[in-house]
């Protein structure tokens, strides 16, 4: 194997792929960074430029551009509280409270940093263990993922803390919405009001942009909050290898979990994020700081997210099935280039695939060099004067949800996400649940109806899996309101003691 | 003598290289220059896939974009994904275009049974199925790991299971899934049917032992060695898979031309040159080396079919899925709801409910301002508003499908348990905050009049796009949000507007092809 995967630097490490991977990973920086473009989107756009290159230059390019669209998403996440991609909303959990807190380059040093570190990993991972993991991701049934949704759906619990009456009544909102459109399974159009565009329901984009950016627009002007914050106080916050040497522990568990959840297939990288936020949160020496600008919340969700790279992989390269949307345009280029992946490429063409991992990387070291030349500039963006920021970011969220399907609808889908997310926030509803009810939605929908009709209703606590998991959930469900009233309990008894 | 025979091998090769070669079909096909279409076409032309990039259709437009570009090298071809409703967001967006023959559609026979199923088969007759190119056979693939090596296999497993054998294939009500109801009927067994979102997860489900078989196209396959196809449904085998038998010969009769096809279709309307040029080149690509060597060994049979020839086929089709789908018991038929709430979930009685739980909120705001709970108002409209969405959508689901034995929890089942869940909640927080004696003293908040002016400038920025075009409306509300906002730079206004509009035309417009909307009001004008 480590001469297959020598083999594979031998053919990346020529000028052309060097280019290949540093233009993909800019580009794809670009595309995950601005609001509206996906990474699916990214890549699929670039596959035409790739029909005159022979198919491992081509593959090389297009995981270039999904490496660095999948952490493009964290820049806006951390500067603007915009997150390009559903995965990016837990790292804007901490990471745009830490740039309010003028510690935005913490932030960015952290998310880039710990990003190309778990992609890495997460590539070692896929060279060395993608085969029984794939065994994994196929026989997980519908109830198993049904569970997994559940678990993600628990985490609001201990995001939410003293609020989760609201954080719920937010992520049912999110669930909720999610219902509208054509339903999964049998086709009937639910709650579309004889509205075309909504035939597909609310799509994410659309409501991420408003939910969050806009959102953070209509505060900041409500507050008159125009006041910028000085570049050379952040200047000094990079932070230090120690830093990072710390959260070394938080970054190998947090790329395990985004690994393994994105070898199942349809599940991804944002469960893998707010999963990863959730359990650094309960095994950190301070939970109280999460969302309040906690570097290990950045960390965790950043980790994760970059992790689930190397898992959707698994799948693609192993058994030749999509395990996320951008590995699902991968297919389609790797057809176009006239080639079946699948197991047979193991054997027929093991040079490709050893190339792939080579690149896979590469490209991650890359990533680390130019984010984190381009954080220096990144930074830049706290320092914009606010009232030609906020005009700015209704522009681009005006662009960027028309951009998705060329609709007007989406554009006052998205105005109106805005403003939802405006009341949300005056009234102290957290918006994460939302787009969190939004993405597990329609997993949990779908899994449980097809687990019923595969089996029956019983088959969520008959296997052992999906058992574990639904009580994992519960637990993790459960305990934080335990620890909400121990902590009641223990002020009112220093109260009466006072 | 011994070099008589490679004397006159030499002889008819220079025979051979003398004479013209034999003008085949396909290659007078190719060399035939495209039929004069005036000035079109003048900008790029657009192929709009109803899914999202990565699917089989998605593959054959990107293909075919990229053949088609060398016949007509004047304007590219670009392919845009427009995923939802299996087909019905695509079909409007392009019936929403002019008839311009800018927009073309890929198209396949699926769009044809989810538009019955969907009831939006009106949407069937109002495009033009302008040309045919390929068509697949549907395939039972199964995992010999499994123990499932062959139809036989399958078979004696269906009859030892009942109704449970599991069937794996996209959603209900679609191509595959009527294909499947009618090879289990004439192989006289039972199977359920087990829906997922695309073919890759089905495949997985597969691989994992999940289900008995998998519905899908041929090329499904080729992934792993453990796949096998064991029944074709075609009327003779595919050449790409000698050894896979047709059910004719499995002697299961009626299952001869189980298929799935593939093609193009305009808005009705384009005018007839354009349609002409159309056809010529499809036709060109049709028969291309190179497409031809793409679909090579998938099990792809490539055939151009001109419209007049297709739209017989899509007539047929429409006649064989109404009828299957019927049967199937998904298609909704008129009047089989008699519940009140049912009553109410049809227009135009959900209207009124509608304009009621507006009227009630409204007067809930008037009085709650006239009460002690005057600064708790917006907590408590909220959630008002909360119950009031969550009431609507309650009654909105007992005109939804009820369950059916195929699918037992039903569209509406999951929507019911999140407004259970959600409407008690609610509610409790609500009582909550009545029940908290007003604290008083508490300073109202400010009336966030500059919040309200900018949301009021960007609606009717929003509103106005269409009207004035993209570029116009920008230009005119970038700057008043700025001056708005206390911004008072107009150097910088106006440099900023410009290079906002000069980098959102390139990268959107120009390079991501992102038709941004021209204005209807431009349009209009004489030089518009």
């Amino acid at each position: 194997m480590l001469e297959l995967l020598l083999g594979g630097l031998g053919s990346v490490i020529t000028p052309v792929a060097i280019l290949a991977i540093v233009g993909g990973v800019v580009l794809g920086i670009l595309v995950g960074a601005m609001p509206g473009l996906s990474p699916s989107m990214g890549v699929a756009l670039l596959v035409p430029f790739t029909y005159g290159m022979s198919p491992l230059l081509a593959l090389i390019l297009l995981v270039a551009i999904y490496i660095g669209a999948s952490y493009g998403g964290s820049i806006t996440a951390i500067t603007i509280n915009a997150p390009g991609t559903a995965s990016a909303v837990a790292t804007a959990l901490d990471g745009y409270v830490m740039t309010t807190q003028g510690r935005a380059a913490t932030a960015l040093g952290l998310s880039i940093v710990v990003s190309s570190v778990a992609g890495i990993l997460g590539t070692i991972i896929l060279i060395f263990f993608s085969v029984p993991l794939a065994a994994v991701a196929v026989g997980f049934h519908p109830a198993e993922y049904f569970a997994m949704s559940v678990f993600g759906l628990a985490t609001i619990a201990s995001m939410a803390g003293e609020n989760w009456m609201k954080a719920f009544t937010a992520a049912l909102l999110g669930l909720l919405l999610n219902t509208v459109g054509t339903d999964p399974i049998s086709g009937a159009e639910r709650f579309t009001f004889d509205v075309t565009p909504l035939s597909d329901g609310f799509l994410l984009i659309p409501a991420l942009i408003g939910l969050f950016a806009l959102s953070e627009v209509f505060t900041g002007i409500e507050k008159r909050a125009f006041k910028v914050a000085r570049l050379d106080s952040m200047g000094s916050q990079w932070p230090s290898f120690r830093d990072y040497w710390r959260l070394k522990y938080l970054t190998l568990r947090s790329t395990l979990i985004g690994t393994l959840i994105g070898i199942f297939p349809g599940a991804g990288a944002t469960i893998a994020s707010f999963i990863s936020y959730d359990i650094a949160k309960r095994l950190s020496r301070k939970p109280e700081d999460f969302g309040k600008g906690s570097s290990e919340g950045v960390a965790a969700a950043e980790a994760a997210n970059s992790g689930s790279v190397g898992g959707a992989m698994v799948p693609l390269l192993t058994l030749g099935i999509p395990g996320s949307a951008t590995t699902a345009v991968l297919i389609g280029a790797m057809m176009i280039h006239r080639l079946t992946p699948g197991p047979q490429l193991f054997i027929s063409d093991p040079g490709l695939i050893y190339g792939i991992f080579a690149a896979m990387l590469l490209a991650n070291l890359v990533l680390l060099g130019v984010g984190l030349a381009g954080s220096r500039l990144w930074i830049k963006v706290t320092v914009i004067p606010k009232e030609v920021l906020f005009t700015l970011v209704t522009m681009m969220a005006v662009v960027g949800s028309y951009a998705v399907r060329n609709s007007m609808f989406d554009v006052l889908c998205c105005l109106g996400f805005g403003i939802l997310g405006w009341i949300l926030r005056r009234y102290d509803y957290p918006l994460a649940p939302v787009i969190l009810g939004m993405v597990l939605g329609s997993i949990a929908e779908t899994n449980f109806r097809r687990a019923i009709m595969m089996d029956s209703a019983t088959v969520f606590f008959t296997r052992p899996v999906s058992a574990t998991m639904l009580a994992l959930g519960l637990a993790s469900f459960i305990l934080p309101f335990l620890a909400i009233r121990r902590a009641r309990r223990r002020a009112a008894r220093s109260d009466a003691i006072r | 003598m011994r070099f008589a025979p490679t004397l006159l091998a030499l002889v008819l090769s220079l025979t051979a290289a003398a004479l013209p070669p034999p003008a085949s079909a396909a290659g007078e096909i190719l060399d035939r220059p495209l039929p004069d279409a005036g000035d079109f076409p003048r900008q790029p032309i657009r192929i709009i896939v109803y899914t999202s990039p990565g699917g089989l259709i998605d593959f054959t437009a990107r293909r075919f974009a990229d053949i088609a570009r060398r016949h007509a090298p004047e304007q590219p071809f670009v392919v845009i994904n427009r995923p939802g409703g299996g087909g019905i967001v695509a079909f409007e967006e392009v019936l929403q275009q002019p008839a311009d023959g800018y927009h073309m559609l890929a198209v396949t026979r699926s769009n044809i049974s989810k538009m019955i199923a969907t009831g939006r088969d009106d949407l069937i007759d109002r495009v033009d199925w302008h040309s045919y190119i390929m068509e697949n056979a549907h395939v039972i693939i199964t995992n010999a790991r499994i123990g499932k090596q062959s139809w036989r296999d399958v078979y004696e497993d269906a009859l030892r299971s009942g109704d449970r054998q599991i069937w794996l294939g996209a959603d209900i009500g679609g191509v595959k899934h009527v294909s499947g109801v009618k090879m289990a009927r004439q192989a006289g067994m039972e199977m359920r049917w087990i829906p997922y979102s695309s073919g890759g997860e089905a495949m997985a489900a597969l691989m994992g032992g999940l289900g008995a078989v998998y519905l899908g196209n041929p090329r499904d396959a080729m992934i792993s060695d453990d796949l096998r196809i064991v029944a074709v449904g075609a009327s003779r085998r595919l050449p790409a898979f000698p050894d896979a038998p047709t059910f004719s010969e499995l002697g299961v009769p009626g299952l001869e031309n189980e298929h799935i096809w593939r093609g193009f279709a305009f808005r009705q309307g384009v005018p007839e040159e354009r349609r002409a040029w159309f056809a010529a080149l499809i036709e060109k690509v049709s028969n291309d080396p190179e497409w031809i060597e793409t679909w090579a060994g998938e099990g792809v049979e490539l055939e151009y079919r001109d419209s007049e020839r297709f739209n017989r086929m899509v007539e047929r089709d429409v006649e064989e899925f109404s009828f299957y789908l019927r049967e199937m018991g998904l298609l909704r038929e008129p009047g089989t709801r008699e519940t009140l709430l049912a009553g109410i979930g049809e227009a135009p009685a959900l209207q009124f409910f509608q304009v009621l739980l507006v009227v009630i909120n409204l007067v809930l705001a008037f009085v709650l301002l006239q009460s002690s709970f005057r600064d708790r108002l917006g907590e408590l409209m909220v959630l008002s508003v909360v119950l009031s969405l969550a009431l609507l959508f309650f009654v909105m689901t007992e005109a939804l499908p009820p369950p059916s034995p195929v699918d037992t929890v039903g569209a509406r089942g999951v929507p019911r348990l999140w407004l259970f869940v959600l409407l008690p909640l609610a509610l409790y927080q609500v009582f909550l905050i009545l029940r908290q004696r007003r604290k008083g003293g508490g300073k109202p908040k400010k009336k966030p009049l500059l919040l309200f002016t900018s949301l009021g400038f960007m609606t009717s920025y929003v509103l106005l796009v269409p009207v004035l075009g993209y570029l116009l409306a920008s230009a005119i509300y970038m700057p008043a949000l700025l001056w708005l906002l206390n911004y008072r730079h107009p150097v910088i206004i106006v440099v900023l507007t410009g290079a906002w509009l000069t980098f959102s035309y390139f990268i959107f417009q120009r390079v991501l092809f992102v038709d941004l909307p021209a204005g209807t009001l431009l349009a209009r004008l004489p030089f518009g």
